[in-house]
């Protein structure tokens, strides 16, 4: 092994991560070469520090808080989401109630009364905008009365609204 | 105190019944949600730890592990009997910090920890020196690629041998041995660097 084989192992060798022959290999080298010994017990030294400076700062109250904090945090997720679930809940309640009272003012009214009719081809009259009252404005010198007429959908069904307007005091 | 995954019962199939660890990964499994804490009794000296020494930082590390232990919680149920528990731990451990690592960006590393547990008979130069010497060799780390670190970490530090450092990080072994050779040539040229005139610089 030459001075550059054995600096390109030593990093390995220091820790007893070659293999047995190389580590003899090197061994061996190390005993006539300066330069290499010296390179090894650098890197020996840089490895103490590594070692010595590694211990994890954690103080016992850091620790035992730790150990709470994880145990609470595991638990954590059922007690978070019951809120969020009994919110849910209640929302597809309301959903469900808004839905419901929905389909039952869609549903189809029951039809109408038989109407005896004496002509059934009679035409029928025009039947205004649904739901768009029609105020006919009264006669000039007579008091205004005030007519609102509601066609519903029905076209033999018309509300008519009368009513006397009282002159506004000025 | 030993360290490393022989320590932990290393051979794959059905772990040995005495085992601590695997006794309350069993009982977990079979739905005793307590075995978890024993769980965590068990491995939290090593998780909070590894995670410091993955991100150099102790917040950031703290959350990274309550995260590690959370997904633990979560993935416990599906985990096969018979593997080896710490070192899936430590994959996931290690995914996490990685994670965390990409999310955030390297941490910055403090030059100066003065929370550091004191140690008994040691007096305060020497508590100074050590808190230089820490800084000093958690820059170094600094300088590592995150597969680099990972790696010397859980040879060097963890005490896992080639082989298992491999299974945890999911790479061939030599690999690992690429990545702990140049990991530690860079830690010892990163100190000597900085050492160079300083007070009980070797390195």
């Amino acid at each position: 092994m030459n001075q550059t084989h054995v600096e390109a192992l030593l990093p390995l060798w220091v820790e007893g991560d070659l293999p047995g022959e190389e580590a003899r290999g090197v061994a061996d080298h190390l005993q006539h070469c300066a330069p290499c010994r010296a390179a090894a017990e650098a890197l020996a030294a840089s490895q103490t520090w590594l070692k010595d400076a590694a211990e994890a700062p954690f103080s016992e109250g850091e620790r035992a808080r730790f150990h709470r904090e994880v145990l609470e945090r595991a638990h954590e997720p059922a007690s978070r989401l019951r809120p969020i679930l009994a919110a849910a809940a209640l929302l597809l309640a309301l959903l469900g109630v808004t839905l419901v009272s929905g389909r039952r003012r869609a549903a189809p009214l029951p039809p109408p009364p038989a109407v005896a009719r004496t002509a059934p081809d009679l035409p029928r009259p025009p039947v205004p905008p649904a739901s768009h009252p029609r105020i006919r404005p009264a006669p000039p010198g007579r008091p205004a009365l005030a007519r609102l007429e509601l066609q519903t959908s029905d076209p033999h069904i018309r509300i008519i609204w009368l009513a006397q307007a009282t002159p506004q005091p000025h | 105190m030993p360290t490393g995954l022989d320590a932990m019962v290393m051979e794959e199939g059905v772990p040995a019944a005495s085992d601590p660890v695997d006794l309350a990964v069993n009982r977990f499994q079979d739905g005793d949600r307590a075995a978890f804490e024993t769980l965590l009794t068990l491995t939290e000296a090593t998780v909070p730890s590894l995670a410091w020494r993955l991100l150099g930082d102790k917040d950031p590390a703290r959350d990274a592990a309550q995260e590690v232990y959370l997904r633990v919680y979560r993935s416990l149920g599906g985990f096969r009997r018979g593997e080896n528990f710490r070192a899936w731990l430590y994959r996931i451990t290690v995914n996490v910090c990685w994670d965390h690592v990409r999310k955030r960006g390297p941490a910055m590393v403090p030059m100066e920890d003065r929370n550091l547990p004191v140690r008994p008979a040691e007096g305060a130069e020497e508590a100074v020196l050590r808190a230089e010497r820490r800084a000093l060799v958690q820059r170094a780390l600094g300088a590592l690629t995150p597969a680099e670190r990972s790696a010397l970490v859980l040879r060097d530090l963890e005490g896992l041998d080639t082989s298992e450092v491999a299974r945890v990080l999911g790479v061939k072994p030599v690999t690992v041995r690429s990545q702990l050779s140049t990991a530690r040539a860079k830690v010892q040229a990163f100190c000597a660097t900085l050492l160079q005139g300083a007070p009980g610089g070797r390195p």
